[in-house]
């Protein structure tokens, strides 16, 4: 166990008395509750954490919190692991496993790093310029390489064993930030009665509070955050999440927030999620996100020890932490000066206060005549050292050099950006203003407050006072009339030196000045990319890769735009952010997936005798969201046998197939018939009641959308039936022909899919079985003449019976009410067991109609016409959706591709679906006569058959032309035949 | 009806009618069986008619409580109409008789799963997957929706504070339903292996 | 993620929702000419500002909407019933 040389003596939120062990890269270590993995490691002395994306530079931490870019790890093991967790914002727990980043074979000797010496190769752009040529080589040599040399952590191998939640909620006021302002907010809005929710990433309240040393009314910032919490969650109204990120804010104030509901203990607690999103629909949100410290551009600015001023600050004063021995401030403004001063509270040694500012401020007054070593007009030049810092080069205004100083924590306070990510997700652009040195929200709309330092309100009374105003306005506005109105107090000037980029004297050799650490991207990159053109901050971003990522302009933003502005000698107003996009912080895919996995993926439908076809060995299809049997094995049967033997039972004695799946509606009016005639383009007037008719429905641009069969089983109504797959369009196809086309009809309809199931036997022996299912129920054809439609009642209950036939046999569709399916189909294998009664799934339902050339799915894709399949000849005289359309000259040329059969010249050779008619079969590359649209292999015809459309169709009956496959390299001698291979006279269907 | 040869939408959980799983709190997931549930259409321009003559209300999103059942105003000039299973038959027959000329009526009861889900935890069970916000504040007890939850079309009705809500889907969904709701659960206790007899019609 | 005030249902979420197009296209006469049915069936205008639209309610109460957007800040102004002329105006 290493000692925890850094740990100061007293102080700090951690909990001394509960120890906590954890490893990192192997290593044991030990921490306390009230660590992060950061501030652990930074107390057992550890500063290299990583190495960067694109040069493999050793990187330490630079923030206290999400904003940070460097110190990013894998945490847990197995399939747990998870790659690029800030180890600011990974709580310790007794266990804990981290491991660095993109570093091979270890982090103090990454090989990579020589990427840097390359480094002239890897300036902005450098993907788009570098790997463009040979493009054979993309794949094989250059993603290879770059997949090796860039990227950040590993994602885990295995599945993710945990659960994530989301959450629907709908508060009055939500507000995001558990600051000061936040909680002024949370409790202003939730004291008059609003139902507020208050939002921190945090598992401690306070923001910025808990990590200063200040006092409000004299007493600890830390109990001034408990009262006010307290108040909020007592008072009825207040929900409070911590451990919750804001991630986005989407159209109307949705508001997406992750809460890590699990991610500070080692494991989740037995039911409970490890992570849950919360989607927020809230009337009003008040965005209290604060503000993130910058950094300064100079040189070497990215080497461990180069950190934040508030981040030296806050992990001496939360954690207890010393991050160095020796602490040299770089600073434009006082924030640098309340660093020295708590440091020095601490018993931390401040070497150096560099302050860039020539006046003097009453801060800087006080601590310089209290002894602090304060040096004027100073500037950072470089960061010195070999991987950490161990000195930091000076320069004045002008650009000559100062002494070197040594020192092993450089802390860098180059003034505040407001936390606006939130607030420009949506797209309003953020506002330059010159007197904060920072963009500044957007105008918000009505629903949306801004409050605190988040709008450059950076007094500590102020931040109250504005998040008083603000949470009380957002409960009026949301209808709790009591709030008071407050005035809101406008963010003061900022007293700082304006620095973004130190000044870089020609000739020094210097290393490189970033401003963005999570993507590597340099002051020189910036400026490259404006000398090529890329000027507009959208194009720089996507050029340089700038703000991008999990960074999105945290620490990145300002300064870049600060150095592209003055290399295009514009103001920064001028030039412009990027719109920030969510997530604000990083966020694991399966927080989105939440239960759309495994089980709960998606939601399937099973029809009422999915048990009978379990027990019967089913495989099942995905039919839409439909489990549908697709063939039932038996003992020793591969599918292709399968297949055929249902298919050849169904022609030779009798065959059972489950049609649960067809969409079905119930149409009700006097209008019914006049209402199918324009949906259809047959005519309906005449069908009489106990009558069932096959139809067609068309697209209005004139091409085939649906078909089914429509019974009438009374005057005023009917019952109509579609594809399983469109059963949905059909249904809203009506209702737009119902509301918005022929309003005036009094016609009624509701989906009836679910009420009824249904089977469909066939085959010689149907009627013989339908005979014994059926007592006393005429089943001659007489009776029950082909499309006759009769209604009865079966064992108690109601049934409706449909001679009709999908598969050219003699057929009936039984219809009963989904409770009796599975006695329905018990009872048909009794009554069809002397005939060999066969379930067949869909596979041989597709043998049969392509047999039979009925067209399904593949014929109806959207591009075909009725004509094209034969069925032109429908088109009754009236008007019907799609008519004029489809009489257009492109519909109704003559060399149309049209519905024509087709089978291999040689018996043995097998068909595909997709192949494309052609002349010639020495190449692949001709003209396509047409396509193929189904096949099977057909046991009753003993070869591959297929439909398909030719150009020319039936005229050229008996032409032997090829199918081209090139995909498998197959070339297939075919013959045109008539569509229909088995029973052309239709003398089975109506015997 | 009550033919014990019918199935219900979760007999192949081995689940029976009155069956559920609990969690803690009082939070309880039951499969209430069959119901009764009809689909009432009216004709063109006899919404008033029809609503007259049932005892229904016109309105939507509050349930209306008649002589015939529970009915939800599901979209203009329609209503979904349920009642107890025994009860089933006979409302059909008198709705059809009394919606003659005026409407249609579309018998739905095998098409449909009805759960109930109650405990002080039934609401946030609720929220993770139903958008809408079922605070006292906002809906109370009568209060119904036609909403679409884990990606299933749904009605919700809460019948009364405890909360409890009455769910209604389509019989082909109610095995995903049924697990999505107890996997939505399990962070309450539920455990979906552990069947419970507790509910009694009431 | 659009939020539509649905007259019957109240607000819901736009995934509730099917988009369906301009509602200010109407189907010409039967006898109308194949360039008349051209025009309703595939040109359209893209406005930048207010458009009014068609949404079903399919998650819902499953009837048609006009509902006016606009496309830039996708503000919605108003939402009615598409089967009654001018009836059912916002939630």
């Amino acid at each position: 166990m290493k000692t925890t040389a850094y740990r100061l003596s007293s102080g700090g939120a951690v909990d001394r008395s509960r120890p906590l062990s954890f490893q990192f890269d192997g290593a044991a270590y030990q921490g306390f509750a009230g660590d992060t993995l950061a501030s652990a490691l930074l107390a057992n002395g550890v500063r290299l954490f990583g190495r960067s994306f694109k040069y493999h530079r050793p990187r330490g931490v630079m923030a206290l919190g999400s904003a940070e870019p460097n110190a990013l790890v894998e945490l847990r093991a197995g399939a747990q692991r998870e790659p690029n967790i800030q180890a600011t914002m990974a709580e310790l727990y007794d266990g804990l496993v981290a491991r660095s980043q993109n570093r091979f074979p270890s982090l103090r000797y990454d090989l990579m790093a020589a990427n840097q010496l390359a480094a002239r190769f890897f300036v902005a752009g450098f993907y788009y310029k570098t790997f463009m040529w040979p493009s054979a080589f993309w794949e094989p040599v250059y993603e290879k390489l770059i997949r090796r040399a860039a990227g950040l952590g590993r994602a885990a191998d295995a599945g993710d064993p945990d659960r994530y939640d989301h959450m629907h909620a709908h508060p009055d006021v939500l507000v995001v930030g558990g600051g000061p302002s936040g909680l002024a907010a949370a409790r202003a809005a939730s004291r008059v009665g609003a139902r507020t929710m208050l939002v921190d990433e945090n598992p401690n309240l306070g923001g910025a509070l808990r990590f200063e040393r200040t006092a409000i009314d004299g007493a600890p910032g830390d109990m001034w955050t408990d009262q006010i919490t307290s108040e909020i969650a007592d008072c009825g109204n207040g929900e409070i999440l911590r451990r919750t990120t804001a991630l986005g804010r989407y159209d109307h104030n949705v508001v997406l927030a992750l809460e890590r509901v699990s991610d500070h203990l080692p494991t989740p607690e037995k039911g409970r999620p490890r992570q849950r999103l919360w989607i927020i629909r809230p009337k009003q949100i008040v965005v209290a996100s604060g503000a993130e410290e910058r950094p300064i551009a100079f040189a070497d600015n990215d080497k461990p020890g180069v950190m934040l001023s508030s981040a030296v600050r806050g992990f001496v004063n939360r954690y207890a932490v010393a991050p160095g021995r020796r602490v040299a401030i770089v600073t434009v403004n006082d924030d640098g000066y309340l660093t020295a001063r708590d440091l020095k509270a601490a018993g931390v040694d401040v070497t150096l206060i560099a302050d860039a500012r020539g006046r003097t401020s009453v801060v800087s007054a006080e601590l310089e005549a209290a002894g602090a070593p304060v040096l004027r007009n100073a500037l950072p030049e470089q960061a010195l050292g070999g991987i950490e810092v161990s000195g930091l080069r000076l320069q004045n205004a002008a650009g000559d050099r100062l002494a070197d100083h040594p020192c092993d924590v450089i802390a860098v306070a180059g003034g505040y950006n407001p936390r606006i990510q939130l607030l420009s997700q949506s797209g309003a652009a953020p506002v330059w203003r010159e007197d904060l040195l920072s963009f500044v929200p957007p105008e918000t709309d009505d629903a949306t407050q801004v409050a605190g330092a988040c709008r450059g309100v950076y007094d500590l009374k102020a931040c109250i006072e504005d998040g008083v105003a603000a949470g009380a306005e957002a409960a009026r506005r949301a209808g709790f009339t009591d709030a008071a109105d407050a005035p809101r107090p406008e963010p003061r000037p900022v007293a700082a030196a304006k620095l973004f980029e130190a000044p870089k004297p020609i000739g020094r050799s210097r290393g490189k000045a970033f401003v963005d650490f999570q993507n590597d991207v340099t002051a020189d990159d910036v400026r490259l990319a404006v000398r090529e053109g890329y000027e507009a901050v959208e194009h720089l971003k996507r050029y340089t890769t700038l703000g991008m990522a999990t960074d999105q302009g945290k620490l990145s933003s300002v300064n870049g735009l600060a150095v592209l502005a003055e290399a295009r000698g514009k103001p920064i107003a001028e030039v412009g952010t990027t719109r920030f996009r969510p997530p604000y912080a990083p966020a694991a895919i399966g927080a989105f997936a939440g239960y759309e996995r495994g089980e709960t993926f998606q939601p399937v439908r099973r029809t009422a005798m999915h048990r009978s076809h379990e027990q019967a060995c089913a495989t099942f299809v995905e039919a839409g969201q439909w489990l549908r049997p697709r063939y039932y094995a038996r003992a020793g049967e591969d599918m292709t046998a399968a297949i055929r033997r249902e298919a050849a039972a169904v022609r030779n004695t009798l065959g059972v197939c489950d049609v649960s799946t067809l969409g079905k509606i119930d149409v009700y009016g006097p209008d019914a018939m006049e209402f199918l005639n324009r949906l259809y383009i047959n005519n309906w007037a005449k069908l009489p009641v106990g009558k069932a008719r096959y139809g067609v429905m068309l697209r209005e641009d004139g091409h085939i959308f649906d078909d089914g069969t429509t019974s009438r089983l009374s005057d005023d109504h009917c019952f109509l039936t579609c594809t399983t797959a469109n059963a949905a369009r059909v249904l809203a196809h009506m209702e737009y022909a119902a509301e918005v086309l022929f309003p005036d009809y009094d016609v009624t309809f509701c989906s009836a899919t679910e009420q009824w199931c249904g089977v469909a036997i066939a085959g010689p022996n149907s009627r013989n079985a339908l005979g014994k299912l059926f007592d006393g129920f005429d089943v001659s054809d007489a009776a029950l003449p082909f499309m006759g439609v009769a209604e009865t009642e079966l064992f108690g209950v109601k049934a409706r019976v449909f001679r009709i036939s999908f598969s050219g046999e003699l057929a009936y569709e039984i219809n009963v009410p989904w409770g009796a399916g599975e006695m329905l189909w018990r009872r048909l294998m009794e009554a069809g067991a002397e005939f060999d009664i066969t379930p067949y799934g869909t596979e041989a339902l597709s043998v049969l109609r392509i047999e039979k050339g009925h067209i399904a799915g593949p014929e109806i894709d959207g591009r075909t016409t009725a004509a094209d399949v034969g069925l032109g000849r429908m088109m009754a005289k009236k008007d019907f959706i799609g008519k004029t359309l489809a009489a257009r000259p492109g519909l109704t040329a003559a060399d149309r591709p049209a519905l024509v059969g087709v089978r291999p010249v040689s018996a043995e050779d097998r068909l595909r679906g997709g192949a494309h008619f052609v002349k010639d079969p020495d190449r692949f590359e001709q003209e396509s006569l047409g396509w193929v649209s189904s096949v099977a292999d057909s046991p009753n015809v003993g070869s591959w058959i297929g439909l398909g459309f030719l150009k020319g169709g039936a005229a050229r009956l008996g032409e032997r032309i090829y199918a081209a496959y090139p995909l498998k390299a197959e070339m297939t001698e075919v013959e045109i035949c008539a569509p229909c291979f088995v029973d052309p006279e239709g003398e089975r269907l109506r015997g | 009806m009550g033919n014990n040869d019918f199935i219900t939408p979760l007999s192949h959980l081995g689940l029976r009618e009155g069956e559920g799983v609990a969690g803690g709190d009082g939070l309880h997931l039951w499969d209430r069986g069959r119901v009764g549930f009809f689909q009432i259409l009216a004709r063109k321009g006899r919404t008033g008619a029809v609503a007259t003559a049932l005892g229904f209300d016109e309105a939507p999103r509050l349930a209306s409580h008649g002589v015939y059942g529970t009915a939800f105003a599901t979209t203009p000039g329609e209503w979904v109409l349920v009642c107890n299973d025994d009860e089933a038959s006979e409302t059909l027959r008198t709705v059809s008789g009394a919606l003659v000329g005026s409407g249609y009526v579309s018998d739905q009861s095998f098409g449909r799963a009805a759960f109930r889900l109650s405990g002080v935890k039934a609401r946030l069970v609720l929220a993770k997957g139903c958008a809408l916000d079922w605070s006292p504040s906002v809906r109370g007890a009568g209060a119904c929706a036609q909403t679409s939850m884990a990606g299933i079309g749904v009605i919700i009705h809460q019948i009364d504070d405890a909360p409890t809500y009455d769910l209604y889907c389509y019989a082909g969904f109610a095995d995903s339903f049924w697990r999505w709701l107890i996997c939505a659960g399990e962070e309450f206790g539920v455990d979906g292996r552990r069947l419970t007899k507790e509910w009694k019609r009431d | 993620m659009h939020q539509i005030p649905c007259p019957w249902c109240g607000v819901r979420d736009e995934t509730e929702f099917q988009y369906q197009g301009d509602a200010t296209v109407r189907r010409p006469a039967a006898e109308a000419s194949e360039e008349a049915y051209a025009n309703y069936v595939y040109f359209r205008e893209n406005p930048k500002g207010v458009h009014i639209e068609y949404w079903r309610h399919t998650g819902g109460c499953r009837r048609l909407l006009v509902v006016e957007r606009d496309t830039v800040s996708h503000d919605i102004k108003a939402v009615r019933f598409a089967h009654i002329p001018g009836g059912g105006e916002d939630a």
